[in-house]
């Protein structure tokens, strides 16, 4: 067998660290790659379910013959969307959090107007 | 995402790669739309006021920004992510390539090419693309792994796909659409016979051009072997006539006042000051009086407030885009004059996907590329 050509897998530059602790930016790499590789896993269970109902059955060679539609991808776009969402709540939940941070005021004035009641 | 447009030249997924590359195409659209406009209120609401206590002023400039915002958890959460999705594209791509490279090989060499491709293994590639890979991309335009190699611009052509999100177009050419539509409502009446574009990559845009102006003469020049052989046997595959060749753009073999129009797409970001002006200085030469010099690049600084000016710049600390910093600074109209050009014909423009033929996933957002653009 003809040897694999390998593409240099890493880029020249340093690399940039997020957090005083590189492990985090490590875990945050690693984190993604999994959930790249869950969404992968979900598409092909996606592509297995329909072939399974078009045709009854299916063959290995089936599954890489089968590229999405418009309309699949379509769908598949939405699903990955909600995913991502889930997976980013914690982030995206403190950016919601700081948008009205400039109501705190009012809303600790309510809160001393309702403790005299 | 929609597929990139097929030709013969382009890596096949297999099933799962294709699924991978739409992940990490739909991760980057939900990084832009989702978390990274959380920066604005992370910086107004926890950073800026800090600032205003301990300064008693607010921050001049997006350098002094940087240092604050560095230490933002969001800030440093969503960076994290946007540079971790920048090394996923290359990922996602890598192995498609490999798995096929042998046959990309093959399938680049053209027997009677209508354009033409000429190499010159003794060019010296400057320290600016060397120093660091150009957008993470392993290896950047450059490297060669083995003989007659077509990775890098295999690569190259389905990773800046997504690194646009759909952006580019799906004939990866939104550039050239741009710069083409540009040129012909500035220049209507303009007769072009031999065009130059410089820093051509794949060739993606060039390649429009001549699609779309099958009597003129195009001429594109890079300095990496492997993105001129996928871009030759690319262009061949679209029917297009260029001819490429492995050159400097700071100093060229054409003959002086030779070419009609040079032209550049998002090129100078990549270089250095010194060749900034060499790359001026040799598109002055090589035009014809009356020619046309066309710089097409990414905005400068000039007028754009701090945080915007901060956030903008993410790009040159995180993804190896270190020559734009200074870029955004730089006084183009003053490099023109010192090339040659009469200071009433230089007439720096902008153009934006406005110009462009084909509807992208942001062919409706205002953003604008400068032009440099002078008449010899």
């Amino acid at each position: 067998m003809e040897e694999k050509i390998e593409i240099k897998p890493v880029n020249r530059g340093k690399r940039p660290f997020f957090f005083d602790d590189p492990a985090i930016d490590q875990l945050i790499a690693i984190i993604m790659a999994m959930s790249g590789e869950l969404s992968v896993l979900y598409d092909r269970v996606d592509t297995i379910e329909r072939l399974l109902e078009t045709n009854g059955g299916l063959k290995r060679k089936d599954i890489e013959k089968f590229r999405p539609s418009q309309e699949i991808e379509d769908e598949r776009n939405v699903r990955r969307n909600e995913y991502l969402a889930r997976l980013f709540k914690i982030i995206t939940d403190e950016k919601t959090n700081l948008t009205p941070h400039d109501k705190m005021r009012d809303y600790s004035n309510l809160m001393k107007e309702l403790d005299k009641t | 995402m929609t597929p990139l447009q097929e030709h013969k030249m382009l890596a096949k997924n297999n099933h799962d790669e294709d699924s991978r590359q739409s992940f990490v195409n739909d991760f980057r659209v939900h990084l832009s739309s989702n978390v990274f406009p959380g920066n604005f209120p992370a910086y107004y609401k926890r950073v800026l006021p800090q600032f205003l206590k301990n300064e008693k002023r607010e921050p001049k400039n997006s350098n002094e920004i940087r240092k604050v915002m560095n230490k933002d958890p969001f800030y440093s959460f969503w960076s994290a992510m946007q540079r971790n999705s920048q090394e996923m594209i290359w990922s996602s791509v890598i192995d498609t390539v490999e798995r096929q490279l042998d046959d990309l090989i093959t399938k680049s060499k053209i027997e009677k090419p209508n354009g033409s491709l000429t190499l010159n293994p003794n060019l010296d590639i400057p320290k600016y693309n060397t120093a660091a890979d150009i957008h993470l991309q392993p290896g950047a335009y450059h490297q060669q792994q083995v003989d007659n190699d077509v990775s890098a611009g295999a690569v190259y052509d389905k990773g800046t796909y997504i690194y646009s999100m759909g952006g580019l177009g799906t004939g990866n050419n939104a550039m050239g659409q741009i710069t083409h539509g540009f040129f012909k409502s500035e220049f209507p009446k303009k007769e072009i016979s031999k065009v130059l574009d410089m820093g051509c990559t794949i060739g993606g845009s060039v390649t429009y051009w001549a699609q779309k102006n099958p009597n003129v003469e195009f001429h594109a020049i890079d300095l990496g072997a492997s993105v001129l052989r996928y871009g030759h046997a690319r262009a061949e595959a679209l029917g297009a006539e260029v001819h490429f060749s492995q050159q400097n753009a700071e100093k060229t073999n054409f003959d002086s006042e030779s070419f009609d129009l040079v032209m550049s797409h998002i090129l100078l970001h990549e270089t250095s000051t010194s060749a900034l002006q060499n790359i001026f200085d040799e598109s002055f030469r090589l035009l014809k009086p009356g020619g046309i010099m066309m710089h097409l690049d990414l905005p400068q600084a000039h007028g754009v407030a701090p945080l915007e000016s901060f956030l903008f710049e993410w790009e040159i600390y995180n993804n190896n885009e270190h020559f734009y910093g200074q870029l955004r600074k730089m006084d183009l109209v003053e490099l023109c004059i010192k090339a040659g050009f009469n200071k009433d014909n230089i007439k720096p423009s902008s153009a934006g996907n406005f110009w462009m033929e084909e509807q992208t996933p942001y062919s409706s957002d205002d953003f604008v590329f400068p032009i440099t653009l002078c008449i010899k």
